[in-house]
């Protein structure tokens, strides 16, 4: 014969009462891991090599629009400025979470474009940086901050609220514009 | 809204453009370099090494931080290409050193009312070579203005307070166009003046409707040209950080020429530097010549100002200007550049010959 054991009314209730907490402790424990990996990955937003090739399509992009795609997206790049060279550094995407760059539908990246045609260094021939919005399905767009308002306001209406304070800060990716200048001395000629 | 408004103007120049033959492009570029407008001196004062700005003065820190980097990278299209040489009624006061706000860059926080801006120190009654920035060439005049006596410089920049200095049509260039030269002339600028003024310059193509503006923020109190507020290390001393001088010394020429050289952080592989003349000898000259030989590879980054190139480097000879060679005895005349490479350490011996 089978005997169960059943605890008395009172143990089971003071049973139940651990489990939850022991329930409730776990998730605690289970969201504080979540929040602190979130934190320490707020300036990450995927792969090293979704970062990378994120940015080569973003240079791409840039260096390739003709003079009128530039003066659509609100670069004003003329004729005299010969060719465009740019360092392009990403800090988000979306849809959050992507991990390749086929799920990507729009890159948030700082840019710093140089022109050519000034035949001056990397440094006086750049003429245009910031952070810029990059739509990658279907034909690329380019958004920049609007002009003619605050700036900050422009740029937080750019991208999303996460990446509002990467996109405030400056151009952080050295190894970026020591590459762009390699590039753009190398034309410049 | 705006921004459909700025697209739908380029879309408009762009389709004139196409329609008028032999059309420069819209985009054409030009801003006074000397006595440096805010935008330059702004650009110099917060461009770094590897081409990022983070600027040192406030104000310039200010205009960046309400309109971002890329105006200040193109600080010389300070422009209105439906500018058309019109002034008051056209562009608002509050609004001239900006060029009002149709143009393809907002430079609006460049209006704004300070009184740190980067500066320009002049004497009173001096004569000055002005240089303007030809990145693109054009047929034009440029009208200088100065603010009057008595104007408020704690308030928006009214035309009510400027005056016409000079006019000037088409002005010699120091080089071809791209790069850093400029147009120049010489200007004499107003006894009876002290204090803080601005220069604006207005620059009115012949061939086109575009125009372009630059508001010079200037002081006088007996300077040289110096620019303060650029740059790190600023002071409110109009002594520019000064590397070490060569000590004039008599030579059989008649005349002395002392070195000063001045750093530019703002400027990556520039300085710029000035030659003091002073004619020691007993009778008037009638032309002066200086010359030194660099050791470092230093270079000119276009033409000396009020005094002219007769010898490239690295043997250097740089005579007067058509209209300081006539030194009285004991009468100094100053000639200066802007060089490329590091400044020479120990600086230069200079030898000094008269005529």
């Amino acid at each position: 014969m089978r005997r169960t054991l059943r605890l008395p009314y009172a143990w089971q209730v003071r049973t139940r009462a651990a489990v939850l907490v022991a329930a409730s402790a776990a998730v605690l424990v289970a969201v504080a891991v979540t929040v602190v990996a979130l934190a320490a990955n707020a300036d990450e937003f995927g792969p090293p090599e979704l970062k990378r090739a994120l940015a080569l399509r973003v240079t791409q992009v840039l260096e390739q629009a003709t003079l009128q795609e530039h003066r659509e997206h609100g670069h004003h790049f003329g004729e005299h400025d010969g060719q465009v060279v740019c360092a392009v550094a990403p800090f988000g995407v979306h849809p959050e979470g992507a991990v390749k760059v086929a799920e990507v539908r729009w890159v948030y990246a700082h840019h710093m474009c140089a022109v050519t045609g000034a035949r001056q260094s990397w440094a006086t021939s750049v003429r245009a940086a910031g952070p810029i919005a990059v739509r990658l399905a279907g034909r690329p767009t380019v958004r920049v901050p609007a002009s003619g308002g605050d700036y900050a306001e422009q740029v937080r209406a750019l991208v999303p609220e996460r990446c509002h304070e990467a996109a405030l800060a400056g151009f952080a990716d050295d190894e970026a514009i020591e590459e762009a200048r390699r590039r753009f001395d190398g034309r410049r000629g | 809204m705006r921004k459909l408004r700025h697209l739908a103007a380029l879309a408009c120049t762009v389709l004139l453009a196409s329609f008028l033959v032999g059309s420069s492009p819209a985009q054409a570029h030009g801003v006074t370099m000397f006595p440096g407008s805010r935008t330059f001196l702004c650009w110099q004062d917060g461009l770094r090494e590897n081409g990022s700005i983070q600027s040192y003065n406030p104000a310039c820190g200010a205009a960046v931080a309400q309109s971002g980097t890329t105006p200040l990278y193109n600080w010389f299209a300070v422009l209105r290409s439906d500018g058309g040489g019109r002034t008051t009624g056209f562009i608002p006061d509050g609004q001239i050193c900006s060029g009002g706000s149709g143009g393809p860059y907002d430079f609006t926080a460049y209006n704004a009312v300070r009184d740190d801006w980067p500066l320009t120190h002049l004497s009173a009654g001096s004569t000055i070579q002005v240089r303007h920035s030809n990145w693109a060439a054009h047929p034009g005049s440029f009208v200088v203005y100065i603010t009057k006596n008595g104007w408020n410089p704690a308030a928006p920049l009214k035309w009510s307070d400027l005056e016409v200095l000079t006019s000037v049509a088409n002005p010699p260039q120091s080089g071809g166009p791209g790069g850093l030269n400029y147009y120049y002339w010489d200007l004499q600028l107003p006894s009876g003046k002290s204090g803080r003024h601005i220069v604006f310059t207005h620059w009115i193509r012949a061939d086109s409707q575009e125009n372009f503006y630059s508001c010079s923020d200037v002081v006088f109190d007996g300077g040289n040209g110096e620019v303060t507020g650029v740059g790190p290390g600023q002071s409110p001393s109009p002594t520019p950080t000064v590397t070490p001088t060569s000590t004039p010394t008599p030579t059989p020429g008649g005349c002395t020429a002392t070195w000063r050289a001045v750093d530019n952080p703002g400027w990556p592989g520039h300085f710029q530097a000035e030659v003091t003349v002073k004619n020691t000898g007993s009778t008037a000259t009638n032309g002066w010549r200086v010359q030194w030989a660099y050791t470092g590879g230093q270079g000119f980054e276009g033409a000396p100002w009020n005094g002219v190139l007769t010898s490239q480097p690295p043997d250097v000879s740089v005579s007067n200007a058509s209209y300081n060679g006539r030194l009285a005895p004991n009468a100094t005349a100053a000639f200066g550049f802007n060089a490329t490479g590091s400044v020479p350490s120990p600086a230069p011996a200079l030898t000094c010959t008269t005529s």
